[in-house]
């Protein structure tokens, strides 16, 4: 059985966003330790949420599922942080525009908005949260299998 | 209260170290100050708390944005806490330049 769908949706989301300009291959996919700084700047993907409609009656169900996840552009720096993330987002929004690959099947990546953070470290740090919007469906009894 | 503050003063220069200020309105001097730089996360990023607690009559022409030099590394003032009105230390936070 191969992983579930989550997984390989954000495995596709951090192949796609390694190697941008500006946060190279720091592209952290479910992290829980905090980031140091050559961490930095860095990308922090994560899952949101879900939701699931059935689009049969009888089980298993074919489903719709709508997956929110969660791209971090993180920065530490002096000058302006905020800037630094800014650029992070048009680069990781730029090629999220283009998709991603799961199972040879395009899937669409749609930007939903961000949220900004901002502290004060031994450097500014700020940290810009994009939502995006995952459509795909699955057999309820395979959430590893596109359909 | 003034034999506290002069105690406090004391214990400052006692166990600080040498630290260079640059308020706006003058040269570089060397005061004595206690530095810390204590684990400090947020935001899920690691780093530090740099600060100086010093004595208010050695630093009371610095202001915010003022460059600080410990240890060999530069700072800036990023704030100036209200000082203690006994004691008469004050904390100055700092960010890395």
């Amino acid at each position: 059985m191969a992983d579930h769908l989550h997984k390989q949706i954000r495995a596709a989301i951090k192949a796609a966003t390694t190697g941008l300009a500006t946060t190279g291959a720091n592209v952290f996919a479910n992290r829980v330790q905090s980031l140091g700084d050559a961490n930095l700047p860095g990308l922090r993907i994560y899952d949101d949420s879900e939701d699931a409609e059935p689009l049969t009656i009888h089980q298993p169900h074919a489903q719709q599922r709508t997956y929110d996840v969660l791209i971090e552009c993180c920065a530490k720096d002096f000058g302006d942080p905020d800037a630094v993330t800014d650029q992070a987002s048009k680069e990781v929004e730029t090629v999220m525009s283009a998709g991603i690959t799961v199972q040879s099947k395009h899937l669409d990546v749609v930007y939903r908005g961000m949220g900004r953070d901002r502290d004060l470290s031994d450097k500014p740090i700020a940290v810009k949260r994009l939502r995006f919007t995952v459509s795909f469906t699955a057999m309820s009894n395979a959430p590893d299998v596109l359909i | 209260m003034t034999d506290f503050a002069a105690h406090t003063a004391r214990m400052v220069r006692r166990v600080g170290q040498a630290v260079t200020v640059t308020p706006s309105s003058g040269p570089a001097r060397t005061i004595t100050a206690v530095w810390t730089a204590a684990p400090a996360e947020s935001l899920g990023i690691n780093g530090f708390a740099p600060q100086v607690r010093a004595v208010w009559s050695d630093v009371s022409d610095l202001v915010v944005g003022n460059p600080v030099s410990v240890g060999g590394a530069t700072y800036q003032i990023s704030s100036i806490a209200e000082r203690d009105r006994v004691s008469s230390d004050v904390v100055i936070g700092l960010e890395s330049v």
